[in-house]
Order: structure tokens, then sequence, then C-alpha cells
């Protein structure tokens, strides 16, 4: 936890004021006892003065000199520690963010969206809370225990005995509390996820549980956990609460003490015992066990604020695995988009068996190369290649003869276009939205890129047509809606390699085949990656790679494969029989012949 | 003082009155516990307010020479300490003292213990409530809403129970003693203390008012923020792939900007209360010194230094109370809309209990059936289905396909019309005995973490070891269970991640084997899963559907070409009935969908890619 008060280095100067602004704070604070002591002693007549409601009024309107001072500078502490606080706040999140932003794809997985968002905020929130509450308390409770055993040593050494006495008691009750019940809360988080998960159970399962009746047993597991969990509860909330009592109890033991204490140096004593350093004491007695209160709370946060610092941390030590290189090569004056994989092996990071092996092949500008394979053989992982999500574990790949390690990922990724498998649309205009990569597109692109991707019908027949609003995730379109218009944006950028992944799926079949044919002539220089499952979207392709538990199997057009490929023929014929392959060969003649004088 | 991270925390209840109500009426046969627990608190803080009285007395009497408490040994020329009487004096109050602590103790005690079972009992009424809710209600709302009513909701009212009752009962009457004991004991002093209130009152108000409107500032920005970082997240890929990480991240820092300044004065001001607070009450002491000075009355002033301790605590805990009784009634008004929320209705006065006699014929007549009010989904379909017939359900994916599974099951109600089952209406059945004969094999493939064994004896809670066994054969599972170590007492963990998607679909086969169901549904979407498994689901399904009366959402030509009846649907719609042959010579929307087939895309596993929902492979 302590790693990340290195944020906190730029301020360690207001951090320094704060923590001497404090610590005059409680000393003044600390002299009103001793004001108190003062007026009595004057009362009492052991003070000498000619007038006594004349001095009590002095020291009077001292004490609410010192009570204004103090007040000032807890203003201005308060001003600074916040100021703190929110600082760090803001650094930390922005770290944390950046840095998830710089994530590779697998970090991103290994940790998951929900948790991310959570680091993001409600950790650093938390951390941020304790150590406000830590500059508070941390400087506050040391000075105070230091100014006021000092005070009572010079007021009467011999009553600070008794403080020797009761605060390594009070500090030995408050640990071994503690230690009890950490433990304690630990069991009851793990109830808490139990009820959380059986209930959370029977939801996901509502139909399956009512289908077969499950319901009496769903309750009775209900009640298990249920109970469980409230017996943990009752058993913490009793345990914890001998706490108060006895700190009080020992608290008002050591309050008498000293009163015992005076009397018992007045018993043989020849001279009566000043009655205002006993009042004076028990004051300074009262304000060290307040101390001490205080800072076993902010103890008993810390494990709390560590989970989070840990998680926190464990984000911000993710160490960068797909790096730009040293020296990156610019090729940007080539803009070919030939996509080369040279014998490349790739393994997840965390996994023992290569997903891809030996994989060789290429794509050309101005073809359309496509790769199909059943789930698991590792088709998107080849594409996620190509732009860097991973870095191959063994071989290369070249893009226009440079290896992609050697481009800045931005140069790189300036020559990808990829519409990925899931849609996804930001929120703002839809023009916003197409804009995305390329923010000082015009109008007419826009409207070009839509009409290839047979999205401009859907969008003209909206009041406010590209000025149309998309809601966070585009869910006020319908997948279909949204596929094209991912595919639009990518357009726009026109890239030199273009890579869909699976990207026609959402589409009927009309949309598709109007869709892919104007996408050839869009896309005529450039190279075309496409990866899918069904045989019939892929079978005009110039080059298919076939993909089998992540090696290839054969490579070549749809007839040749069909001829030698036995993994392709059983593709294939898993998905049409010979009479319906002839078919659709002949109505995808049809098609394009009526089609054709179409928009 | 720190803000609390509990979203729950600066959430407004929309109707105080209501909640208020409801709480207070489910606190009702507590009530003779809470009243002993109110009078165990007063007498606490009695106790506790007497004792600067006991001590003011001691002190004064200590100062007179008559009390025997000191007396001066001429010979000696000391002091003596009149112990015994000191020490009586002592005692006496020591044991107020602890006696105070003690009573406040078992309050504290007693309400642990009500509040644990207050959220017993509530989260057993939450989930006896949620077994009657129609299934309408959980396709409205979100599972971890549901989730969060029954554990945040429960748990936030029960936790801050105790504080709200302790700490008001406790100031209350803590602030109504000392005020009573501060007069009875000193009534100038009483005045000096009691001027400073109203200061008190005003600060706290001011202060806490202010605060909150930042507090509310911050918690905007924060959600601001949240909505930039959820969205980048989520879209993590896509602001990769076009380069957008700068431009993010400046948006990023603008919003973040912002949130830091609300951030900070929220922070300042109710960081400030306490000071203030402290001020007052020192305000308090000085005044209560220098007046008690004028009355040279030391005695006064030690007593009434431990009153003003005991006088500021109620207000210091003012400025806590308030947030957390808004947050309670904030819960208390989330779980009362559920537990007000309309029910199943219940079942038909003699309803048919026995499973046994049921055949399996179903017939639709004139059923009139929507989601919605505005958009009618089936109108006067009407259908007979013999024993063993099977019926095969088509349609692109959204089409509604569902919708006559959901209604079969009485998950839905119709409209109007009826279904039969043995020519009698499904709703003079028991709901357990309709169900009970029907086996159901969904997309959704959900197991629950437990063993094997158990899973599959979900289907029937007699099912035999042996009767398990074989079912699992069947679905093609006994193979693949085999291999697992523990077999069948493998236990699967919660979302059932250690086994594959395959092997958990041939598990929801076994188990609706086991049923020994008369009719069946089945949904023959499989998605993700390898040929070999993929195969053996088929057959497994293809084995279950011998002689029984089916309905099978179809995927795969084959099953729909030799299906008796086709149910063509379309955006919600039954758009077309027949078999095969028919529907071909129809030339409609069926004949489309066939022949759409060899233009490349099985329209019959049309996906929505909906909020990132899996695309569902098609399978022939």
């Amino acid at each position: 936890m302590f790693k990340l008060f290195r944020y906190l280095k730029p301020k360690l100067w207001l951090i320094v004021i704060v923590f001497l602004l404090i610590g005059g704070q409680s000393y003044t604070q600390l002299m009103l006892p001793d004001f108190m002591g003062d007026i009595t002693a004057i009362a009492t007549g052991q003070t000498i003065v000619a007038d006594k409601s004349a001095a009590i009024l002095d020291v009077g309107i001292k004490m609410i000199i010192v009570a204004l001072i103090t007040i000032a500078i807890a203003f201005a502490t308060s001003l600074i520690v916040s100021y703190i606080g929110a600082f760090f706040g803001k650094k930390v999140r922005a770290e944390v963010f950046n840095k998830v932003l710089s994530f590779s794809l697998g970090d991103y997985d290994r940790i998951g969206t929900a948790s991310l968002i959570t680091r993001t905020t409600s950790d650093v929130e938390l951390i941020q809370n304790v150590i406000v509450m830590g500059l508070r308390t941390m400087v506050m409770s040391p000075v105070i225990l230091v100014v006021a055993v000092v005070r009572v040593l010079t007021t009467d050494a011999r009553l600070a005995l008794i403080l020797a006495f009761s605060i390594p008691i009070i500090i030995l009750t408050i640990i071994i509390l503690f230690s009890i019940a950490m433990p304690l809360f630990k069991k009851i988080q793990e109830a808490i996820d139990d009820v959380t998960k059986v209930l959370r159970e029977s939801l996901t399962g509502v139909r399956v549980v009512r289908a077969f009746n499950q319901e009496k047993r769903e309750e009775k597991r209900f009640a298990g956990v249920n109970s469980n969990l409230t017996k943990m509860i009752i058993k913490v909330g009793r345990t914890m609460s001998f706490a108060s009592p006895i700190i009080s109890i020992l608290f008002d033991l050591t309050y008498f003490g000293i009163f015992l204490y005076g009397f018992a140096m007045i018993d043989g004593s020849a001279e009566m015992y000043n009655l205002e350093h006993i009042l004076e004491t028990s004051q300074y007695a009262m304000h060290i066990m307040m101390a001490f209160l205080m800072f076993s709370m902010l103890l008993i946060n810390i494990p709390r604020a560590s989970v989070s610092a840990r998680r926190i941390n464990q984000v911000l030590d993710t160490p960068v695995v797909v790096k730009d290189p040293e020296t990156p090569l610019h090729s940007l004056e080539t803009k070919i988009g030939h996509v080369k994989f040279e014998d490349v092996t790739f393994t997840f990071p965390d996994s023992e068996v290569p997903t891809l092996q030996n994989i060789t092949f290429e794509a050309k500008p101005g073809q359309v190369t496509a790769i199909i394979g059943s789930t698991g053989s590792g088709k998107s992982s080849i594409i996620n290649l190509v732009p860097r999500f991973y870095d191959v574990t063994k071989g290369k790949i070249l893009v226009d003869g440079v290896d992609v390690r050697d481009y800045t990922q931005k140069d790189l990724r300036d020559k990808i276009g990829f519409v990925p498998q899931q849609a996804l649309l930001f929120s703002g205009t839809i023009r916003d939205n197409i804009l995305y990569g390329k923010t000082d597109g015009s109008d007419e692109e826009i409207y070009s890129a839509l009409n290839v991707a047979q999205a401009a019908r859907f969008v003209d027949k909206k009041e406010q047509g590209i000025a149309s609003e998309v809601s966070q995730g585009g869910k006020n379109f319908s997948g279909g809606q949204k596929q094209r218009l991912a595919i639009a944006r990518t357009l726009v950028k026109k890239p030199e390699i273009y890579i869909f992944d699976d990207s026609f799926s959402a589409l009927d079949f009309k949309t598709d085949i109007r869709l892919r044919t104007a996408l050839k002539d869009y896309t005529k220089k450039s190279s075309v990656i496409i990866v899918a499952q069904r045989v019939s979207s892929i079978m005009d392709a110039d080059n298919i790679v076939v993909l089998n538990e992540g090696k290839i199997v054969g490579q070549g057009k749809h007839q040749e494969l069909l001829k030698k490929c036995k993994v392709y023929q059983e593709i294939v014929f898993s998905q049409m029989d010979e009479s319906e392959i002839k078919r659709t060969l002949e109505i995808k003649k049809q098609v394009l012949l009526s089609e054709g004088g179409d928009e | 003082m720190p803000r609390s991270t509990d979203a729950l925390m600066g959430a407004k209840p929309k109707n105080y009155k209501r909640a208020v109500g409801r709480l207070l009426a489910d606190f009702r046969p507590l009530l003779a516990t809470f009243i002993f627990v109110i009078i165990i608190l007063i007498a606490s803080s009695t106790l506790s307010v007497l004792m600067p009285v006991l001590l003011k007395g001691f002190m004064e009497s200590f100062m007179n020479p008559d009390s025997g408490f000191i007396s001066y040994d001429v010979a000696a020329g000391v002091f003596r300490i009149g112990w015994i009487g000191v020490m009586q004096r002592f005692a006496i109050m020591m044991s107020f003292y602890i006696g105070s602590a003690i009573l406040m103790w078992l309050a504290d005690w007693i309400v642990v213990k009500i509040s644990a079972d207050y959220a017993y009992n509530m989260r057993a009424r939450i989930k006896a409530k949620l077994d009657l809710m129609p299934l309408s209600y959980f396709d409205r709302n979100t599972y971890g809403e549901i989730l969060s009513r029954g554990t945040n909701d429960v748990d936030n009212i029960s936790r801050h129970m105790s504080t709200i009752v302790n700490q008001t009962i406790l100031g209350v009457s803590m602030f109504i003693g000392v005020v009573i004991a501060m007069f009875v004991t000193a009534w100038e002093l009483a005045l000096v203390a009691i001027a400073i209130l109203p200061f008190t009152i005003l600060f706290t108000v001011i202060i806490a008012i202010n605060s909150q409107k930042e507090f509310k500032k911050y918690r905007k920005e924060l959600g601001r923020l949240n909505s930039i970082i959820e969205e980048n997240y989520a879209g993590f890929k896509v602001v990769k792939l076009f380069n957008k990480e700068s431009d993010i991240a400046q948006k990023f820092d603008e919003v973040n900007d912002v949130m830091m300044r609300a951030d900070r004065k929220s922070q300042w001001l109710s960081g400030f209360i306490f000071p203030t607070m402290r001020f007052i009450n020192n305000l308090g002491f000085i005044g209560v010194s220098v007046v008690g000075g004028f009355m040279e009355n030391v005695p006064n002033m030690i007593a009434f230094f431990l009153f003003l301790q005991m006088f500021q605590q109620p207000f210091q805990q003012i400025g806590q109370i308030s947030s957390v009784i808004q947050s309670v009634l904030a819960s208390g008004e989330r779980i009362y809309d559920l537990l007000d929320e309309e029910q199943m209705e219940p079942e038909a006065k003699d309803a048919i209990d026995d499973e046994e006699q049921i055949k399996g014929e179903i017939v639709f007549e004139n059923v009139d059936f929507s989601y919605t009010q505005d958009k009618p989904l089936i109108q006067n379909f009407n259908l007979k289905v013999n024993r063993g017939d099977s019926i095969a359900i088509v349609g692109p994916t959204g089409a509604g396909k569902t919708t006559i599974v959901n209604l079969i099951m009485r998950f839905y109600e119709v409209n109007s019309g009826r279904i039969l089952l043995d020519n009698i209406d499904i709703r003079n059945y028991q709901r357990g005995v309709l169900r009970g004969s029907i086996g159901m094999v969904l997309q959704d493939t959900w197991l629950f973490s437990g063993t094997i064994r158990d899973n599959i004896r979900y289907g029937r809670n007699d099912a035999t070891d042996e009767e398990i066994e074989e079912a699992a054969k069947q679905a093609h599972a006994d193979h693949f269970i085999k291999t697992l170590p523990g077999a069948y007492d493998f236990v699967l963990n919660e979302d059932g991640t250690n086994i594959s998607q395959g092997q958990r679909q041939l598990l929801t086969i076994a188990r609706a084997i086991v049923s020994k169901p008369k009719i069946l549904i089945l949904d023959e979407a499989t998605s993700s899963v390898d040929t070999r498994t993929e195969q053996a689901i088929q057959d497994a399904m293809n084995r279950m559907m011998v002689g029984r009366t089916s309905f099978i959402i179809a995927h795969r030509l084959s099953t729909i070409k030799n299906a008796k009846v086709i149910i063509v649907m379309q955006k919600g719609q039954i758009v077309e009935i027949g078999n095969h042959q028919e529907l071909l010579a129809n030339n409609g929307f069926y004949a489309d969908l066939y022949n759409a087939q060899f233009s490349g895309r099985n329209p019959l596993a049309e996906p929505e890619v909906e909020n990132g929902n899996e695309i569902e492979k098609a399978v022939k």
C-alpha cells in the first residue's frame, strides 16, 4: 500500500505543512486544560491575585484566543488535507486509466472489465479516504500523546504513573479485540458471498428451477446460507460489543485513579495538594485516551485499504508486453497492404500448448484472403496477431515487408481496418461514431462508407440522419445495424489492410451479398482478410486458408480444396450436401444478376 | 469525516413516509424488545449522567472538614485521608459507571440479535416473494438489481439499525439527562452550557447542507467519469484499433479535473464539522471555567467538565445519523417495491396433482398472447398436437420461438384462449405437475455448484443412482463423466466453468431424461461445441424424442424435414404453419429461408448481436 504513496511525492511539502499545522493544533488544544487549571488555582486561592474576577476573565480571554487559533489552524488544515486527498485521487485514477488503456488483450482479459472499473474508481476512493483520515489522525495522536505526557509530567510526575499503567492496558485491549475481530470479519464476507452466490444461481436459473419444480430445494439451500450468515453476524456483533464497555471502564478507572492517587499524596503530607493538578491531569488523560481511540479507528480501516491498494498495484505493476520498438521503422510511404505470415507459432501467455503452429500464408493487396476453420481452430488468434494485440512466440509477421514489431503500434494500426466480431459503438452521434478514426472526415466520406456498408437506408430513415444519437453501447440499434455502422466506421479510414472477423454474421443473406459486392469495389486496392465459419461466405475468395487445431491444413481456391483438403471437405459437407453446393453457386449467380441493377 | 464508498450512501428515498411506515410496521412484533432496549438505554444514560453529580457532591464534602474524608493530624503535622469513606464513595460512583457501561453493552447485545434476525427474515421474505414472481419480472429487471435488494439493501438496514437505535435513543436520553443534571447541579453553569446549543445546531445544519450539495456534485462527476471509464474499457479493442488512446486520455483528464474540484470542496466541508464542533464545545468549556471560577466552586467545574463531554456526543453523531437514516430509508423503499410487486396467479382450486396419467396431447385453442400491450405476438393461434408428434418451431433469432415454450410451461399466462393438456386447461393442473411432465433442454445450460450426480438428480429428486447413470449413458455423458476425478461426485463450480460448454449441454440432456417427461421441449442451438460433441448432442436429442410429444426449436433442416408440423415465426409473429412439403409449395417465407441456405447463409441461425451476446453458430 505504501507503494502508492509515491504519487504524493509532488505534494510532500504540503504534507509537511499539514503535519506542522496539526501538531500546532494539538498543542494549542492542549493548552486549554492548562488554563482551566490556572482558573482553578485562582478560584481556590492557590494563586493569589488582587482581583480574582479580573484575573479569571483574563485567563478566559486567553482561552478564547487559543480556541480561535485552534479552529483557524483546523480550517487551514482541512483545506490542505482535502486538497491532498483529492489530488491523490485524481492522480491515481489517471494513472490506472492510462495503464489499462496500454494493456495488451491478454492482460485485459485476465482481470476483466468489471474489476478494472472498480479498481479505477471505488478502490481509489477507499484509499483516498484512508489517507485523509490518516493525515489527520496520524499526526494528531502522537503529538497529543507527547504533549499531554510532557504536561502531565511537568504538572506532577507522580500522576503520570497512573497513565503509564492504564495506557498499555488500553492498547493491549484494542490489539486483542482487533486480532479477534479481523478473522471474523473475513468469515462474514465469505458468508455474504455464499448468500449472494445461492441467490444469484436461483435467479439466473429461474426457468430451470421452475421447470424442474425445485423451488423447495432452492428454498432450503437459501435458508441454509441465510442462517449461516445470520449466525456469523451475531457472533461478530456480540464479540465486538465487548469493546465499548471495556474501554469505557478502563477510561473511567484511569480517571478515578488519578483522583485517588492525588488523595494518596495528601495522605501523610504536610501540605494540601493542589486540586487543580488533579483536574488538569484528568483532562490530559481524557485527551490521551481519545487520541488512542482515533488511532485505533484508523488502524481498523487499514486492512480494507490495503486490499484495494493491492488490486490497484496489480494493475499498475503489469509489465507492458506489447511495446513499441526503440527505433521504429516508418514505412508509411509504402502503402500497399501486403501481409505475410512467416512460420508463425503463437502460445497464449498462461498456456503451455501453442494455439497456432507454423502458420505461413500471404494476403496480397487487391485480393480476398479467407481463413476458415471450426471453433477453437485458432482463426481469431491469427488475426489478433496482425495489429499486435498479441505478439508471436516464434516466427514473424510482415506488413509491407516490415516486421510488425518494427512499427510503432500507432503506425501499424493506422494501416489496418479491423472489424471485430462484436460491433462496439460509443455514445455520441452517428457522425461521431463513423468519424471515430478520422475526425477530419467529410460528410461525403461518411455517406460513401454508409452506402457500401448498406447502412445508408436506415440512417436516412432517422429524423436527424447522421446527427442521430447513439446511446451507450449502441443499444438503440439492432445487432445488424450496429454491425453495419461498425463496418462503415472502418471503411472511412480507407486502410491498406481490411480484416473482418466474422463481421457479416449478423446480416441477412441479401444484405450480405450486396455488402460484399460493394465492398469488393471499395477495397479493390487493399488486401482483405475475412475470417468465417460458413463456407458459403468465402467460397469465392482468392485464397482460402483452412485451419485445424492451430495448423494450416490447406490453402488455395475453393475447387482445389474441395478436391484435395480433407478438413475442408468435412467442413463443407457438414454445412451442405453435394446438390446444395451446386445449387449455391447457381443461385448466387442468379441473385447477383438480379441485384446488379438494384441500389 | 470520510465519505462512504458505499453506493447506497447519498441515495435519496423518494417517498419518506411509505418507507418509514413499512419499516416501523415490520418492527412492530419486536415492539416489546425495543421498549426494553429503550428502557435499558435510558437507565444507562441516567447512571452515567449521575456520576458527575455524585462526584461533585463528593468533592464538596471533601472540602468540608466535618465530612471525615480528610482530617488534620495535629500531632504529626500531616493530613490524613479517611480511606474507608473515600473508597466507599468511589466504589459507589464506579459502580454507577460500570452499571451504565454494562447496561449499554446489554442493549448492544440485544440489538445485534434483533437486527440480525430482521435481516434473516427479510432475506427469507424476499426469496419467497421471488419464487412467486412471474417470469416477466425477471425479464424487466436485471439480476444485479434484484440481487442487490436481497443482499446489499437488507445488509444496509440491519447494519445500521444498531447505530440508529442506540445512538438516537442514547443521544436523546443523554441529552435530556445531562441538561437536567446540569440544572440540578448548578443552574448558572447550566445556562452557560446551554447557551452554546443554538450555535451548535446552526453550524451543524449549515455545514451539513453545504457539504451535501458538494457531495452530490462529486457523485455526479463520479458518474460521468465512470461512464467514460466503462465505455472505453468495454470498447478497449476499438480504442486501440483506431489509435484513440490519447484522445480518450484527454477527455478523461478534463472530467477528472472537474471531479477533483468537487471532491476537494466536499471533503473539506465535511472534514470541517469535527473542528467546528470542538470549537463550540471549547467555548462551552471556557464559559464554564470562567463562570465556575467566578463562583469559586471547583467541584462544580469538575462535574461540568464531565457534563460537557457528555453533552457534545449527540451532536457529533447527528451528521452521520442523517445520512445513515436516508440511506436506510432508500434501501427500505427498494425492498418494499419488490415485496409489493404483483405475483403470479395462485394455483386453481382442485388443481390436478397427479402426474402419472398425463399422456401428452396438447391443444392450443384461440390463443392470444403478447409480452407487452402494444406488440401483439400470437393472435388466434390454433394447433392440435397428438401424443408422440414432433413440432418444429423455426425462425430467425428474436422471432419469438421461446414464446410457445413459455406458454406451454405456463411461465406466462395467455391473454385469451386456452391451452389444453389431455383435454384439460393447463391452468387446472398444479404448476409443479404440469412442469414435471415436461422435460426441457434449453440453450442456456444452467447447472448449479454441486456434484454432477446432484445436478442430474435435479430432474427428479427420487431418481436412483442407477437411473442417473442410465440417463447419463443415453445422453452420451457417461463417458466423459467417468474421465473426471470423482466421476459422478465431481463438483461443478459456480457458473459451471470447470467442464466445457458441450459437456454442460450433455448434462442438461441427462437431467431432462431422468425427469421421465411425457412432453419434450428442446432447443437445438448448440454454440461453441466441437463436431464430435455436436453429433453426440444431436444423437441424444433424437433418442429422447422417440415416442414423446416434442416441441423443437429447430436449427437443423433434417429435424425440420421430418417434423409433423412446422411453425414458422418471424419478428414475433407466426407467419406460416404446415409440414415441409406444404410450406415449400407455399413459396413464402419458409421457402425463402430454405432456399437461402444455398446462398451462403443459414437464416435459421441469424443471430442478433445484442449487448455482446454470443453469436449463434449454425449447425446443420
